[in-house]
This record gives structure tokens, sequence and C-alpha cells, in this order.
């Protein structure tokens, strides 16, 4: 596991690399393909479910799956870009389940208080971005405090990069729909901005 | 909107910090994987796993997703490949007449 740990910047570490050891069946290389995109697929499935323990069985589940059929990955999509789509698509069935199953409320409070945001990369200058950075885990906060109609298709629009009609497909929505609910999940964004400022 | 979009994209860089060890939790799970788990590759995996390993399949997948860009390209494309015939003809009319010229004058060399 160590030669896969020596530099101080895991990221440096070709993914292409990691991906043919894992299909070889080297579980080091697996394990460091966890370490690099597990707090990705988290977030994902945090700001989708809203839930912390939702979130880490479908960190869990997503990466079994990948575990399971990595043999036949081939590569033509970025490995983020497959493994956030399957993270989105778990996540979608999971809040279908719930839909039917749970009762949709959560305490608004609590999901606050329950995680902190950092970030992985931010090249600005100090000042600047410690107003940024506070003012996208404001947006982040409003994000998640948002209804599921009007937060699943902005952060699929807007935070992982899906086109109007996938996210339409995969909500089941008209297309003229989801972009009337972005439209209002970020006009919500600015009302509350101007009264957090 | 401008500044929202500014704080979404830069919100793409953000991650969550789990509470717990989320790595150690996953690589606990993976070493306890058992025949059951292999439910998980049900047909919606298995269809998105298809797709994903599909050239076409994203090929498809990228031109129902810019539909107007690709009509853009391709109706320059149309329009390449028109002007390229015209120019063509052109040279190929310019070279013909070319030839007649130079055939007349050398039957006037001939007369002569």
């Amino acid at each position: 596991m160590e030669k896969y740990n020596k530099g101080s910047r895991p990221r440096e570490i070709d993914e292409k690399i990691l991906i043919a050891r894992s299909k070889m069946g080297d579980k080091a290389a697996f394990e460091e393909l966890v370490r690099q995109f597990s707090r990705y697929v988290y977030t994902t499935a945090f700001f989708i479910l809203r839930d912390t323990h939702e979130a880490e069985d479908v960190s869990q589940e997503v990466f079994v799956k990948v575990y399971l059929s990595i043999k036949g990955f081939r590569g033509l999509s970025s490995f983020k870009t497959w493994i956030r789509k399957l993270t989105v698509n778990t996540c979608i069935d999971k809040l279908r389940l719930r839909s039917k199953t749970k009762d949709k409320k959560v305490s608004l409070e609590k999901i606050t208080e329950e995680y902190e945001v950092v970030f992985t990369r931010f090249s600005q200058s100090l000042e600047k971005s410690f107003f940024n950075k506070e003012m996208v885990k404001e947006v982040l906060k409003i994000v998640v405090s948002l209804d599921e109609s009007y937060r699943i298709p902005l952060i699929l629009r807007d935070l992982q990069d899906y086109s109007y009609r996938e996210i339409a497909e995969l909500t089941g929505k008209p297309i003229g729909t989801i972009k009337t609910n972005i439209h209002r999940a970020r006009k919500t964004i600015k009302d509350k901005l101007k009264t957090y400022r | 909107m401008n500044n929202i979009d500014r704080y979404l994209k830069i919100a793409r860089d953000a991650v969550i910090k789990p509470s717990d060890d989320i790595d150690k939790k996953i690589i606990d799970r993976i070493s306890h994987i058992g025949k059951s788990d292999e439910k998980l590759l049900d047909d919606k995996f298995l269809d998105y796993f298809k797709k994903s390993n599909s050239r076409v399949c994203l090929i498809i997948e990228k031109i129902r997703n810019n539909p107007g860009a690709f009509a853009a390209l391709a109706i320059a494309g149309i329009f390449i490949i028109v002007f390229i015939a015209f120019m063509f003809k052109i040279f190929l009319g310019e070279e013909k007449t070319g030839g007649d010229n130079h055939q007349l004058s050398s039957s006037k060399d001939d007369t002569q």
C-alpha cells in the first residue's frame, strides 16, 4: 500500500495506473482510488440525500459496485465521470425508495450542523478567498435547505454538469419544469444571500 | 445571477468532511464482499455499465445533450463540403477552358 502513499499529493498519482492495477486485482491500488474519490462520492450523495448515514451507505454501495465491475471498465469516459453518474443514479434510486417509505421532512437545523465544507483547490488571494469561501458555504447551506424538486435539478445542473435532458430523464419531469425549477432555485439563493449580506 | 454562478462554480471544488473515517469504512466493506453483494449489480446498473462502455452510446448521448452544437457543426461541415466542391468545379472549368484555349492556339499555329 505504501508505494501509493509516498507523495504528499495523492492526486498526482496517475489515475489511469491505479485503474489498470485495480483491474488486475491489485487491492492496494483500489484502496488508493477509494481514498481519492470517497469524499467526492460522499459529498455528491450528501447533497442529494441530505442524510449523513444514507450518504455513507451510498458511498459504500457505489465503491462495492465499482470494485465488482472495474475489470470491465473500458475508460471511455473519465473515472470521475463514471463514478459520479453511478453515485447520482444510486442516490436517485434511494430517493425514490424513500419517497415511498419515509416521511420526506428533515430537520434543516440538524442537516446544517452535521457537515463541514472543505475546498479541494482554491487559487485566489487569501482575503478574497476567505470571503468567497464563506459565501460558497452559505450558498451550499441554502442549496441543502431547498425543496427536493428544486435542489436535485440545481445540484445536477450546476454542481454535476448534467444536461437538462439528462435531469429530466432521471427525475421523470419535463425539461420545461426542470428549467423553471433551476431558475427558481437560483432566485431563491440570490434572495437569501441578500439577507445574509 | 452572475455571482451565484460564480459561487456555484467554486462549490464544485468543495467537499464535505465526513464525520467518521469514510475511507476506512469503505475499505472494510470491500474486504468483506460476499455473494449477496453481487445483487447490487442489478439490471439498471448493468444497463448503465453497458452504455458507459460503448463508444456509440457515448457519442449518441453527447449529440442528444448538445443537439444545437451538433446541428451547427453538421451545417458547417456541409458548407465546407459544398465550398470545396464549388472550388473544385471552378478549378476544373478553368483547366478545361485553359486546355481549350491551348488547343485553339496550337491549331492556329498548325494553320500558319
